[in-house]
């Protein structure tokens, strides 16, 4: 039987030879992803020059080399998002007629979650954000960041035809997504109407209806005006503060009854009943300075 | 032909847009930060300067801000670009001296169109 000692000795040689394979697994790894970074620094220098080429209508064939091929699709994805017009259409037409839309669509159904994020993105850049279902259908996917990856690509390709799909992801039962990625997407949907919000004002989750107020606030949706008046109720507090900050936001004085109605709810005391106070004249203000 | 100061950090847009200035005749300097695009903007005294809002080091108001307090660059143009999109948003860019707005995501086209309708102003 060996000696305490011997055991002492292997103990700390197995420790030492672990220490000094993590130490080398570490730079393998950090060394590698250098390499890549750098390689993908390189090839999108590369591949910008080509963008603006298609922008600017010229013929530019798809790249052979599949490294150059993908830079250029992530690029084109990127990109799209950035510009609208002419510049995104010369962009999604050009990608359509090399492939990368079909290649897009195909890469959604992949196994791997990577890929089916990226897929999407470049399927939306490809269709110039008029195509959403097939992107929206993603906000169901087994994988969290598929669904993330889905509403924020719906979100910054201007897709407001995919805000009711948004709300459902958010407002259904076993919900598939945070209502603050939801909130972001719509946000930069920039939709010009409430229309897409409609389910959420229903909804029995709280969270669900301050957030289609803060999106109705923030975007300015006048139209939201009477589903945000309706929240008004003192019972779900949170909702009531988030409808207030709404309609000032929205500021139309015919919400002045409704906010009237509330305060004299919340009665006279409290931060909730001052700041009631406060939007009413603000809106009152605003009354005067619109009467001629 | 105007000498024109872009400062944008995302390098996407900042290749695009200086790429459709230099297309339309200008002669166009790129910067990705605030401090590095004032430094720009002084020693260039452009004509017209294309400014992002949100940027390290110093945002788009700060250096709209210091442009318009210095008496040498008076005649220098400023459009701003930018993802901020509310009315409050417009009203401070233009309270810090902004002549134009444009939001984001923009069409380049109707970038060229306003730059030269301020260059002609």
């Amino acid at each position: 039987m060996p000696s305490v000692g011997v055991v002492t000795e292997w103990a700390l040689g197995l420790t030492a030879g672990a220490v000094v394979l993590l130490l080398l697994a570490i730079l393998v790894v950090r060394w590698n992803t250098t390499r890549r970074r750098r390689t993908q620094r390189r090839r999108s220098s590369q591949v910008l020059p080509l963008l603006l080429q298609v922008i600017d209508g010229e013929q530019v064939d798809r790249p052979r080399d599949r490294g150059m091929s993908s830079a250029l699709s992530t690029a084109a994805a990127d990109l799209t998002h950035k510009v609208r017009g002419a510049e995104r259409n010369e962009l999604a037409a050009w990608l359509t007629s090399h492939g990368y839309r079909e290649a897009a669509l195909a890469g959604m159904h992949s196994r791997r979650p990577s890929r089916r994020a990226r897929s999407l993105e470049l399927y939306l850049a490809a269709t110039a954000g008029t195509d959403a279902q097939p992107v929206a259908a993603l906000l169901r996917d087994p994988h969290p960041r598929v669904r993330a990856a889905a509403a924020r690509a719906l979100g910054d390709s201007g897709a407001a035809s995919a805000v009711p799909d948004l709300v459902a992801a958010v407002a259904s039962r076993r919900r598939t997504i945070s209502p603050s990625t939801v909130a972001m997407a719509i946000v930069h949907a920039a939709p010009t109407n409430a229309a897409g919000l409609q389910h959420a004002w229903t909804s029995p989750d709280v969270a669900v209806r301050t957030m289609a107020a803060d999106i109705a606030g923030y975007l300015g949706l006048a139209d939201a005006r009477p589903q945000i008046e309706a929240q008004l109720d003192p019972k779900d507090p949170e909702v009531h503060d988030h409808a207030v900050a709404a309609l000032l936001r929205i500021g139309d004085p015919r919400s002045l009854p409704a906010l009237t109605a509330a305060r004299e709810r919340v009665g006279r005391d409290g931060a909730r009943a001052h700041t009631l106070a406060v939007v009413i004249e603000s809106l009152r203000a605003t009354d005067r300075g619109s009467t001629p | 032909m105007a000498d024109v100061v872009v400062v944008e950090d995302d390098q996407d847009i900042a290749v695009l847009v200086a790429h459709k200035l230099r297309t339309a005749g200008h002669e166009v300097t790129v910067e990705s930060d605030g401090q590095a695009g004032l430094a720009a903007i002084r020693q260039v005294r452009p004509a017209l300067v294309i400014l992002d809002w949100m940027m390290p080091r110093m945002n788009g108001l700060e250096v709209c801000q210091a442009v318009r307090a210095d008496p040498d660059l008076a005649a220098t143009r400023i459009l701003m670009l930018t993802a901020k999109a509310q009315e409050h948003d417009l009203e401070r860019a233009f309270d810090a001296g902004a002549d134009e707005y444009l939001r984001k995501p923009f069409s380049t086209r109707e970038l060229v169109l306003r730059a030269t309708s301020l260059l002609g102003r």
